[in-house]
């Protein structure tokens, strides 16, 4: 009697079970909408200031990711408003504002409970960047420690950070060192597909040999940089790398070669109205024409 | 004795007065155009703004209130902090009518000349005092309005690619999708079917069980409706979205070609100098803001939301030619 009450009642739980599974597959509703019209315009704010970056309107950059920053903080958006503090950093350096660019900074690393530790990677490296600006070598490396420290593998920045390690390097006047640490910064962004990162360690290398005296590494390493900046497109790369390439071919004796470089580096500054790249073409090409 | 005047003298002395009072009249008359053009006769009110920068003004430029003249720029004068004071004569009647947030804004629209235009404010109280101060804003030239309009076009229009793109190439997903579903669905429907004939069955077995057993199966029997209930609220969903994703689809076509319009025209509009151009911009910015609306709303919508790619993350990617030390171009 109670084994025949039994079976039904397990075959029926077995269904049941069956019927839920059922439901969650077949049943699954829609994901979720996202109601948050203040993230939607945060981020929305945040693609009109890159585009005007691009543009090359720092200001109006500036202002539309202030109005991103109001938009994400009322809403206690932290994620957006991490990045959009980060960029607002970015800016104000470009727009040599130091102090501006650091207090952006500092709101990130004095908050580390709101804030991703992505974010707070990103933040030391910006740091880092702008010590080097200062110049202070010392601290730029001790923020570029803590970025590394703070990124998770693998990690992004871990090419910006050899970067800057090799230019400070390099200013210290270890070029050996400097060559080594932007060898390894040019596999690092090789590794992560981060082209432009590459350039700029290429060009470091060629820099760095250039005053090892290995002229032909360096012409090398400079030709590799001027490739991927041509790629890319970003012509005050492109006219740093020809007079890079130019200063290398004149510390050689090949004078043809250096005007060469520098009439090339002329005509990329004017025709892209690069002021500082049209003065130092002009600048080392009268100093060419002087010896 | 003198010999007397010739007849026709007279006749010209007469003339020569005449033509004295013509002129004398016609002066009167200058003068007095000239003092009613700068306000001397009316009863006037004075209110100033301090601005930065004066570009585009200058004594006697118009000053409008809603349009209409009401006064002009009396003085301009510079400080020693190197801002200008601008004195605005108005008529005291529109004066009356301003609130102590009134403000002034510099229109200028091509081929026009600049005016000030008078906003009266919404505040409580009235622009009181002689002389007030009130706030100054530029307005932004034509340019500037196309301009910042496909600034907003530009990133809708990157949505409907974006849309759209998906939406084409993923069509046949998007239809297999519905058919697992529906399919799902259906042996849900089936299942629900054999476990209300099993649960039928078994109450007729057990018909001799206790109590304790027939509250289980009571139990097992809501379960079963509740199941039965889910699967209706499944189908549901699933006709709504099946009626309702060719019109989806139908509509961003259409949506992509509206846009691309609206993007025409803030191009004609930015290198156009026509005096309807005010017009047809504030006739296209609403449209821009409900294109917005629309197209997000289709963003959200399901299936689209769900095959469309997470947002790009806001973050710049950092650089070390970030620092401007490594962009020195002067370093050798």
């Amino acid at each position: 009697m109670h084994r025949s009450a039994s079976a039904p009642r397990g075959t029926g739980a077995v269904l049941l079970a069956a019927l839920v599974a059922l439901l969650a597959a077949g049943c699954s509703s829609p994901p979720a909408r996202t109601t948050n019209t203040a993230h939607e315009a945060a981020l929305s704010l945040n693609q009109r200031a890159a585009r005007a970056l691009q543009r090359g309107d720092n200001l109006q950059a500036l202002a539309l990711y202030e109005q991103a920053l109001t938009v994400a903080d009322s809403v206690e958006d932290f994620d957006t408003g991490g990045a959009t503090l980060l960029n607002l950093a970015a800016v104000h350096a470009r727009l040599g504002q130091t102090a501006q660019a650091h207090q952006r900074v500092d709101r990130i690393l004095q908050a580390g409970g709101r804030y991703s530790g992505g974010l707070q990677a990103q933040a030391a490296a910006r740091k880092a960047l702008l010590y080097l600006d200062a110049p202070d070598l010392a601290a730029a490396l001790q923020w570029a420690d803590k970025a590394e420290a703070g990124c998770a593998a693998p990690c992004a920045l871990a090419a910006t950070l050899s970067d800057v390690r090799a230019h400070v390097a390099l200013e210290r006047g270890d070029a050996a060192a400097a060559a080594a640490l932007a060898a390894r910064a040019s596999a690092q962004a090789e590794a992560t597909q981060q082209s432009a990162e590459q350039a700029n360690a290429q060009r470091l290398l060629g820099r760095a040999q250039m005053r090892l005296g290995d002229h032909v590494a360096a012409a090398a390493a400079l030709q590799r940089a001027l490739d991927i900046d041509r790629a890319l497109g970003l012509p005050e790369r492109i006219a740093l790398d020809l007079l890079h390439a130019g200063d290398n071919e004149q510390r050689r004796g090949q004078k043809p070669a250096a005007r060469d470089f520098f009439e090339r580096a002329l005509q990329v500054g004017q025709a892209a109205v690069l002021t500082r790249q049209v003065e130092a073409a002009q600048a080392r090409l009268k100093a060419l024409d002087a010896r | 004795m003198p010999t007397p005047l010739p007849a026709r003298d007279p006749s010209i002395r007469r003339q020569i007065v005449g033509l004295l009072i013509v002129a004398g009249l016609l002066m009167v008359a200058l003068v007095v155009a000239i003092a009613t053009r700068h306000d001397m006769f009316s009863k006037k009110a004075k209110m100033h703004f301090v601005t930065e920068n004066a570009t585009g003004l200058a004594p006697g430029t118009t000053v409008r209130l809603s349009g209409y003249h009401i006064g002009s720029v009396s003085t301009m004068t510079l400080q020693p902090d190197l801002k200008v004071r601008v004195t605005l004569s108005i008529d005291t009647e529109p004066f009356a009518s301003l609130r102590g947030d009134a403000s002034a804004v510099l229109v200028r629209e091509q081929l026009r000349a600049p005016a000030i235009e008078i906003r009266p404010g919404k505040g409580a109280d009235a622009l009181a005092g002689d002389d007030p101060l009130i706030a100054y804003s530029r307005g932004n030239t034509l340019t500037e309005i196309a301009d910042d309009l496909r600034e907003r076009i530009a990133p809708i229009l990157a949505d409907v690619k974006e849309i759209t793109g998906t939406v084409r190439s993923k069509q046949g997903e998007i239809a297999a999708v519905i058919e697992n579903a529906a399919s799902a669905t259906r042996q849900l429907a089936d299942t629900t079917q054999q476990l209300r004939a099993l649960a039928g069955e078994v109450r007729g077995r057990v018909g001799t069980l206790g109590a304790q057993a027939q509250g289980m199966l009571a139990e097992a029997n809501q379960a079963v409706a509740r199941t039965g209930n889910l699967v209706g609220q499944a189908q549901k969903s699933l006709d709504t979205v099946n009626a309702t994703l060719p019109g989806l689809m139908h509509k961003s076509s259409e949506m992509l070609d509206q846009l691309n319009g609206v993007a025409r025209d803030a191009k004609t509009i930015s290198a156009s100098t026509a005096a309807s151009v005010p017009g047809l911009l504030r006739s296209v910015t609403p449209l821009v803001d409900d294109t917005r609306d629309m197209v997000s709303g289709i963003k959200q919508a399901w299936p689209v939301r769900s095959l469309l790619p997470p947002p790009p993350s806001p973050l710049l990617p950092i650089d070390s030619l970030d620092a401007m030390i490594l962009r020195d171009a002067s370093i050798r």
